[in-house]
């Protein structure tokens, strides 16, 4: 009898919540449509919905969340690198040994850039549509375009995010990046490269929500063999990307030796 | 009292620093000190957020003490909203403090005046599996 009334009093609650759900704008989560299953092979007019914000998580032995503890905590390199580029690195991880702050372009606010954008711990936005697909990293909103079955630009001057031209090869988004500058980094370590870096990324969705995202490296003048990375995405139904502006209040400068700060006071006369 | 609840909670929690857009070398990763005190300034930016908080000493100084966190972006996917740190508030906030001896630090959780805590804003310990 008891149970009885208590199941007829939380019905009650439940009616009353659900009528008062259904007046207000539902929440995000409920307003966004399931996504659209679509079978391979896939083209440039018939694509899977990857669209929508892709967690990084951990995926085996290679941590993308690597970044954690603040840049430059991964000792040794997964890079089989050319002595220089060896040497470059190896003085930077002495820094990182000695506690010394380093700074990398992206302590600076400037973009991550390719293929750090895939790596750092911010989500992903992904947008299909046909002919190009598109990836906004939450982190400082930098945006990269593949050009899926189009040309690439005749032009491709050293960029951030380089110029990226992709395929479908059945199940698997296959892209090629080019034109990258030689001044950004692989990832919050540090790991170096040069402007002659290349990429061969491939995109597959292994299981519901868990986009593989392989990627193969090429760079001869940094690397004495090519180098890939598999990382995992998952999707995020409820997830947006907010607004990330990195100038909005740095307090971090880097020094003229190239250390980073912390700045304590908000008015530095005081 | 409080101190040792704290100390017993901390292991629940994710061992992270704000994620990385700078090096936290400048914070010593070894010391986890614990300070209680008074918001007087909460600074809800990108790409970190502070808090300013005044720290009175056994002799009665006011120090105040700025606190590094996470980005925003992060925080919110942890529990935080905007409004959560309030300025007048007293909090305890568990930090790695600057190598300098200067009083700031690096972010590891604080403690509302309820009794809630809450992270760094470091990792995506809230993605779904």
């Amino acid at each position: 009898m008891q149970a009885g009334k208590l199941a007829v009093a939380l019905s009650a609650m439940l009616l009353v919540g659900v009528v008062h759900a259904a007046q207000e704008t539902p929440p995000l989560e409920d307003a966004r449509p399931p996504r659209v299953q679509v079978s391979p092979p896939y083209s440039a007019t018939h694509f899977p919905d990857w669209s929508g914000v892709w967690a990084k998580v951990r995926s085996g032995d290679v941590p993308v969340d690597e970044d954690t503890k603040g840049v430059g905590t991964r000792q040794p390199s997964p890079i089989d690198y050319q002595p220089e580029y060896a040497a470059r690195y190896e003085a930077l991880q002495e820094k990182v040994r000695q506690g010394i702050p380093i700074a990398l372009p992206a302590t600076e606010c400037l973009p991550l850039g390719m293929p750090y954008m895939l790596y750092t711990l911010y989500p992903m936005q992904v947008m299909m549509t046909p002919g190009m697909v598109t990836m906004i990293t939450e982190y400082g909103g930098f945006h990269r375009n593949i050009h899926v079955d189009r040309p690439m630009p005749e032009d491709t001057p050293p960029s951030y995010a380089g110029y990226s031209r992709g395929h479908w090869e059945g199940d698997t988004l296959v892209v090629k990046t080019v034109g990258l500058r030689g001044d950004t980094t692989i990832d919050a370590n540090g790991l170096p490269h040069s402007d002659a870096l290349t990429l061969t990324e491939r995109y597959r969705e292994i299981r519901p929500d868990t986009l593989e995202v392989s990627v193969t490296m090429e760079d001869p003048k940094a690397f004495r063999k090519p180098y890939t990375r598999v990382t995992q995405w998952k999707f995020q139904r409820d997830w947006v990307i907010n607004e990330y502006v990195c100038l909005e209040n740095n307090r971090n400068p880097v020094d003229a030796d190239g250390n980073t700060l912390a700045i304590l006071t908000t008015n530095p006369g005081d | 009292m409080r101190k040792s609840i704290l100390v017993l909670a901390l292991p629940l929690l994710l061992p992270v620093a704000a994620p990385a857009h700078h090096s936290f070398a400048m914070f010593d990763a070894s010391v986890k000190e614990t300070i209680s005190g008074v918001i007087t300034e909460v600074q809800w930016t990108n790409p970190h957020i502070w808090i300013h908080v005044n720290v009175t000493g056994e002799d009665g100084k006011v120090a105040e003490w700025a606190v590094e966190g996470g980005s925003p972006n992060m925080l919110v996917r942890q529990g935080y909203t905007s409004k959560t740190l309030k300025p007048g508030e007293r909090v305890s906030v568990t930090l790695n403090p600057l190598k300098s001896g200067e009083p700031g630090g690096s972010l590891i959780s604080i403690q509302l005046p309820d009794g809630t805590t809450l992270g760094s804003g470091g990792g995506a310990i809230t993605a779904r599996p």
